[in-house]
């Protein structure tokens, strides 16, 4: 029982990215991290929506504790995909982190206004990608409490 | 027999002051006194007229009668002057008995004739005409039935045409046919006798159609009847061309600014993107020889590095490709596109070898355009129906065209993986991309690129696509 709940608890991110680049700087980061995180990877914005709302190849995803959200995505922009997720009684109270390159006000100001949980820009190096990734982990998995359903 | 010896002086004296004209006759009809108006009017001299007959100075009476009651009699009559116009009065005679003897009075009031009026109004009409002449806007005037009956100098000068030719509703024969069904938008004004104004083009002697605004106003009788239409006709063409050009000046900066945005938000994004994958790998790679991990790692980091390096030239050439297109093109001439698929053909020699794809093609038209925009529009649309080829067959590509009334549609015809259609607007814009560059590369210009291309050819460009049997790209080009 002990065990069966660890594994369940176990953090979840959910990565919503299209460029291998980031996928595997994403991988190279949490590498150094403490915390068993398990990382399911999506690379575009249909994906992502099929992925939480367990549609086709993806009906036995477990739901993530945390999504980071790249914003320009093929098909369905981030900026859908955070409509969709934060639209769905469900799926809302999943926090999303929206880690893009764009700093464009407009980008930023579309992201809150549907309540993304926070914004943070790519840093241009590795060593800044791998704090910020430190970070999003120490914040929400040693700090806040997420909810349990 | 002078009647100042029948009528005391004082009595005549108060006549001379009258301003009708006075004039008493005796029994039997001969004039014995006339009053200083009389002579004023019809310049004789007392002396001349006193002796003559009654029947000597009015010629003819008319609208005669006779009030009865005051034994008065009104008419009107013409009155010769001495110096032969015929004067038109109106006049009352009453009579008068005086020391037993039967007088008449005459009293004379001036009265134009119809004939002078008629003068009057023919002044007043060649005074309208000379003005309405010298003035540089077409007027015209329309009766009650809204049947033209007059057309100034202007008019029949732009027109080119004889008074006779325009009449009626002659001058209709001038107006486009199809901006006949414009003077429909002012029925009710019509109908209701109000003021409209509405435009259409109107033939010049020249035969070119020129752009007329054209004012109409009730006119009204005194009365308040309705007596149609005065209208005047302004050429506003060089106004209107003004006024287009300003407004497409105004959507074409529109679209610089949009597209000027698009680029800023590519600097602070697609563009950073490989820069920042190249700083971060190289980064890895340090660590990587620092720590000694092992090579295949290090092989795996280079090739993002690489990635990186390739995306941004990519990235460079197609937005100089798609930046050029900004700058206005070389001037439009005669272009085979028989040629124009031909060389884009041999373009993608190597890409339609590799691939083994087939391209075929039907006679074009030739149309006016940027050659060197058109033959990398096709290519594009070429080179994309190759990028996105089925797995399943081998990539085959037509080209055809449609010809309509004013256009030829162009299609570029694949059997690939096709598009579903809640993407066929998307993927012409620019940066947009529907696949992760895992599966397609490409930098989500090439569309954007045709798109630019089709419409600075005054086109449209849309797709049609069964999704997963092929698609068709197609163009329309002006004749």
């Amino acid at each position: 029982m002990n065990i069966l709940k660890n594994s369940n608890d176990k953090p979840r991110i959910l990565l919503v990215e299209d460029n291998p680049g980031d996928i595997r700087l994403t991988q190279e980061a949490l590498k150094e991290s403490n915390l068993d995180i398990h990382l399911d990877v999506v690379s575009d914005g249909e994906q992502a929506v099929d992925f939480l709302t367990h549609k086709g190849k993806y009906a036995d995803a477990v739901r993530p504790s945390i999504i980071l959200l790249d914003l320009n995505l093929p098909k369905k922009n981030g900026i859908e995909v955070l409509r969709e997720i934060k639209f769905n009684d469900v799926l809302k109270k999943i926090p999303v982190i929206v880690l893009t390159t764009s700093d464009a006000d407009h980008d930023i100001s579309k992201a809150y206004g549907l309540h993304a949980n926070c914004y943070i820009l790519k840093p241009v190096d590795f060593d800044d990608f791998a704090k910020v990734i430190k970070l999003v982990e120490v914040y929400w998995f040693n700090t806040v409490k997420l909810p349990n359903d | 027999m002078a009647v100042q010896q029948q009528i005391p002086n004082l009595v005549l004296q108060f006549f001379d002051t009258y301003a009708e004209a006075v004039l008493v006759a005796n029994a039997s009809a001969d004039i014995v006194y006339v009053n200083k108006t009389f002579c004023r009017l019809t310049q004789f001299d007392s002396k001349e007229v006193l002796g003559l007959k009654e029947k000597h100075i009015f010629k003819v009476k008319i609208n005669y009668h006779l009030v009865e009651s005051l034994k008065v009699t009104h008419w009107e009559s013409g009155v010769a002057t001495k110096s032969g116009d015929q004067l038109w009065v109106k006049v009352s005679s009453s009579p008068l008995i005086y020391n037993n003897e039967e007088l008449t009075v005459f009293t004379l009031v001036e009265n134009p004739s119809i004939e002078q009026l008629k003068g009057l109004l023919k002044e007043s009409e060649n005074r309208f005409a000379s003005l309405a002449d010298a003035s540089p806007v077409m007027i015209w005037m329309t009766d009650q039935d809204n049947l033209c009956y007059y057309f100034n100098k202007s008019w029949l000068d732009f027109t080119g045409q004889k008074f006779e030719d325009e009449v009626g509703t002659g001058w209709l024969q001038r107006v486009h046919e199809k901006d006949l069904a414009n003077f429909n938008s002012v029925t009710e004004q019509l109908n209701n006798h109000e003021g409209y104004s509405l435009e259409y083009r109107l033939r010049r002697r020249d035969g070119a159609y020129r752009n007329i605004l054209e004012i109409g106003t009730p006119r009204l009788l005194p009365d308040g009847t309705f007596a149609g239409y005065m209208g005047s006709c302004l050429d506003i063409t060089e106004f209107k061309a003004v006024q287009n050009e300003l407004a497409n000046y105004t959507e074409e900066l529109k679209r610089s600014n949009e597209e000027l945005e698009q680029f800023a938000y590519v600097a602070s994004h697609d563009m950073q993107e490989p820069l920042r994958m190249i700083a971060s790998y190289v980064q890895l790679i340090k660590r990587s020889i620092e720590s000694g991990k092992p090579t295949d790692e290090l092989f795996d980091f280079m090739k993002f590095v690489l990635d990186g390096v390739s995306r941004m030239q990519l990235l460079i050439n197609d937005l100089l490709q798609f930046s050029r297109l900004n700058k206005k093109g070389i001037p439009f001439t005669e272009v085979d596109l028989n040629e124009v698929v031909k060389v884009a053909i041999t373009n993608l020699t190597n890409r339609i070898a590799d691939n083994n794809a087939v391209v075929t093609y039907t006679p074009m038209p030739i149309v006016n355009g940027d050659v060197s925009q058109l033959t990398r529009l096709i290519q594009n649309l070429v080179d994309n129906a190759i990028k996105f080829k089925s797995a399943e067959r081998t990539p085959e590509i037509s080209i055809s065209v449609k010809e309509r009334e004013i256009d030829y549609v162009i299609s570029v015809r694949d059997n690939g993986i096709g598009i579903e259609n809640k993407f066929y607007n998307r993927i012409f814009v620019i940066f947009q991309r529907l696949h992760t560059r895992n599966e397609y590369e490409g930098t989500g210009i090439g569309l954007a690129v045709c798109r630019k291309i089709v419409e600075r050819h005054g086109g449209e460009i849309w797709v049609e696509s069964e999704f997963g049997k092929g698609s068709c790209f197609n163009f329309s080009i002006k004749k």
